[in-house]
């Protein structure tokens, strides 16, 4: 089925469905190619489309958006994208997905940050910088300059 | 343009050629660096070939979760 011609995206779609030989010189030179493609950047290989999108979903809400202005720590920046994740993965009734995660969370950052993203999850953090009075500090320069307030 | 494919559609030994062609191995279920298992950046838990991804940025490999690909992310930008 393959012909001399088919471009590495032909033979990966014809190799996925069974009708390429990997072992083959043609399937072997693919194999090169791919790596090659890799290293210059054209090309990845992703796991579960769903956590890709999810993830890129949370980094445009506009709850990232306002916090990442305030905070630079990237551990920080991470929970708080992994507190709007739980809540997705909430919303959409992803039982083992949640439970995966939340194990992920407290290995990385310990019982203090899977705190903070219930925090964000349950969107405390949201209503809680209300209620501190986010329109007492007149620049984000000056909230950030202010974390116990946080 | 990068190009998106899902490795999951790539059977397991062709998984494991890629890897050494990378300059990875394998011993079937994990991702090996100088035969160590390959522990992703973000978790710095080992990368099973079952659910391993290959992001760019010097060719980083790691588990297809949404702590790590969230920290990619953030490390690198809406790349992909």
């Amino acid at each position: 089925m393959s012909s001399d011609n088919a471009t590495d995206d032909d033979l990966i779609r014809e190799a996925t469905k069974g009708a390429l030989d990997w072992a083959s010189e043609k399937g072997k030179s693919l194999i090169k190619n791919l790596a090659e493609k890799i290293r210059n950047k054209d090309l990845v290989f992703i796991g579960d489309r769903d956590t890709i999108e999810r993830a890129k979903q949370q980094r445009h809400k506009s709850e990232f958006t306002f916090f990442k202005q305030i905070i630079t720590n990237t551990d920080s920046r991470n929970l708080f994208q992994m507190g709007l994740t739980l809540r997705s993965l909430q919303r959409d009734n992803k039982e083992a997905e949640m439970k995966n995660l939340k194990t992920k969370i407290k290995n990385k950052f310990d019982h203090n940050g899977l705190h903070f993203a219930y925090f964000v999850q349950n969107g405390l953090f949201s209503k809680y910088l209300g209620i501190v009075g986010i329109n007492e500090y007149e620049t984000i320069e000056q909230l950030r300059a202010c974390p116990s307030s946080i | 343009m990068v190009e998106l494919f899902s490795i999951k559609e790539i059977p397991i030994e062709v998984r494991i050629e890629l890897l050494k062609e990378l300059g990875y191995d394998s011993d079937g279920e994990f991702v090996l660096k100088n035969n160590k298992p390959h522990l992703d950046r973000y978790t710095e838990e080992p990368v099973r070939v079952d659910n391993m991804v290959i992001l760019p940025g010097s060719t980083i490999i790691l588990d297809d979760n949404p702590l790590s690909i969230s920290s990619y992310f953030e490390e690198f930008g809406d790349v992909i």
